[in-house]
């Protein structure tokens, strides 16, 4: 059986490897546990969301923040952790999932209290290896852009999605989709972004 | 300047690149519309993506009751349902037996006193004393004997009594089943059909009683009342 500390992360992960190998392998855990949120599978993240929320909550109330804002941020901090995850910034990483989603969170409640200038607030870093860009929600164009994304042929949204989301190299996109020659996928992903400019100008 | 742009956002721009590519943007307004174009698109994926992840995430916040309302309707008819059957096999098994009880009585000894014939009339005593004295047990054993005998129909229906008085309706039924008691008078049949009909009733097979009492209640016979009261109980 899992040894008594394991035992909750046992409970916790659920899955077959850990089964396999009830002794100490925290590390395999988390490949497992990183690759599931990579696919964000509902199940994990359902599970994942549940165990740490009220943690979360009851951790942010000390800051100056409407129990909305709080959830809000919550939900924020979780979907950072996927991004993160879905960029590969997780691999290699050995800290538990609970950590980064905390600093995260912390990081991003900062940001809010920043914004709303209540009071001096330091500045808080995310941590090492982890990133987070805020998306200027008033531009136009982003907005526009995200319609016609929608209207963007799988092939073409799978180029720009690796490349511009995931932040892949185009030698790593070329191992993941199937081109002959790099040529031929930077020109296709030209090509697709000059379809996003065509229905980008009819608007 | 595809190159360049491409290498910015691999983050594989060596520092004389990042010079050259730093010049471009302030020089080059084409190259700079370029980069800025990029950007944006780079900005709406993430957008898009994030929305995506957040109504999942978000999904995560509704009570699960609410789309699983019919689950609950489901076990309601299931339960309703259920509880019908068990009350069709249990309950209703009662009301049966009940009814039975508050229609059963023992046939009276009508034959004993016209006997006839020394072995016969041996074994015939002994068979409606064992009747008489509430030893059914025994008497259903000895009406059986005495029915090898005689091939009287008396001997089968006082049989098929004893085996009613000692709860083995099942073999009553075998022994009134598709018989008919043609070659006494007319009120044995009667009573025949009438106690086939309480051991249907016992055994819980209320459509077989049903249909011999709808005959009794039809005809003019000594059971005719009694039939149709219980016809109307069932």
């Amino acid at each position: 059986m899992c040894g008594k500390t394991r035992k909750v992360n046992c409970r916790k992960i659920k899955n077959f490897v850990c089964l396999l190998f009830k002794k100490k392998n925290t590390k395999l855990r988390t490949v497992t546990e990183i690759e599931n949120l990579k696919r964000r599978d509902g199940k994990t993240l359902e599970r994942i969301y549940t165990s740490y929320r009220s943690g979360f909550l009851m951790f942010a109330s000390k800051y100056n923040l409407p129990q909305e804002d709080i959830l809000d941020v919550y939900q924020d901090a979780f979907v950072a952790l996927i991004e993160n995850a879905e960029k590969g910034k997780l691999d290699g990483l050995n800290a538990e999932l609970k950590t980064y989603l905390f600093s995260i969170g912390k990081y991003m409640i900062f940001g809010k209290l920043r914004k709303n200038k209540t009071d001096f607030v330091e500045i808080e870093t995310l941590p090492d290896g982890l990133e987070w860009s805020e998306v200027d929600e008033s531009d136009q164009q982003i907005g526009l852009l995200e319609n016609s994304l929608k209207k963007l042929g799988d092939q073409c949204y799978k180029i720009v999605r690796l490349f511009y989301y995931e932040e892949k190299k185009l030698d790593e996109i070329m191992e993941l989709l199937p081109y002959q020659s790099k040529d031929v996928l930077k020109s296709q992903k030209a090509r697709c972004l000059k379809h996003l400019k065509e229905m980008l100008s009819k608007n | 300047m595809e190159e360049l742009i491409n290498k910015y956002f691999e983050k594989t721009l060596t520092e004389k690149e990042l010079v050259e590519f730093n010049e471009k943007l302030e020089t080059d307004n084409e190259f700079k519309a370029e980069f800025e174009f990029q950007k944006s698109v780079q900005s709406a994926i993430r957008s898009k993506e994030r929305a995506e992840i957040k109504n999942l995430v978000a999904s995560f916040e509704k009570p699960k009751h609410q789309n699983g309302w019919w689950k609950y309707a489901a076990a309601a008819v299931v339960f309703i349902i259920g509880g019908w059957v068990v009350f069709q096999q249990f309950l209703g098994k009662s009301d049966t037996s009940k009814l039975y009880l508050s229609y059963y009585q023992t046939y009276p000894n009508v034959i004993a006193p016209n006997v006839r014939g020394e072995s016969e009339e041996t074994l015939k005593t002994k068979a409606f004393a064992a009747y008489d004295s509430g030893d059914f047990q025994s008497s259903a054993q000895l009406f059986g004997k005495l029915k090898a005998l005689v091939s009287e129909d008396y001997a089968t229906f006082y049989e098929g009594i004893s085996y009613l008085e000692i709860n083995k309706p099942e073999k009553t039924i075998a022994l009134f089943e598709n018989k008919k008691f043609i070659n006494s008078n007319a009120q044995l049949e009667v009573y025949r059909q009438w106690y086939l009909a309480l051991a249907y009733l016992k055994t819980n097979k209320r459509d077989s009683s049903k249909q011999i009492l709808k005959q009794l209640s039809i005809s003019d016979n000594p059971q005719k009342e009694q039939a149709l009261k219980l016809l109307d109980e069932l």
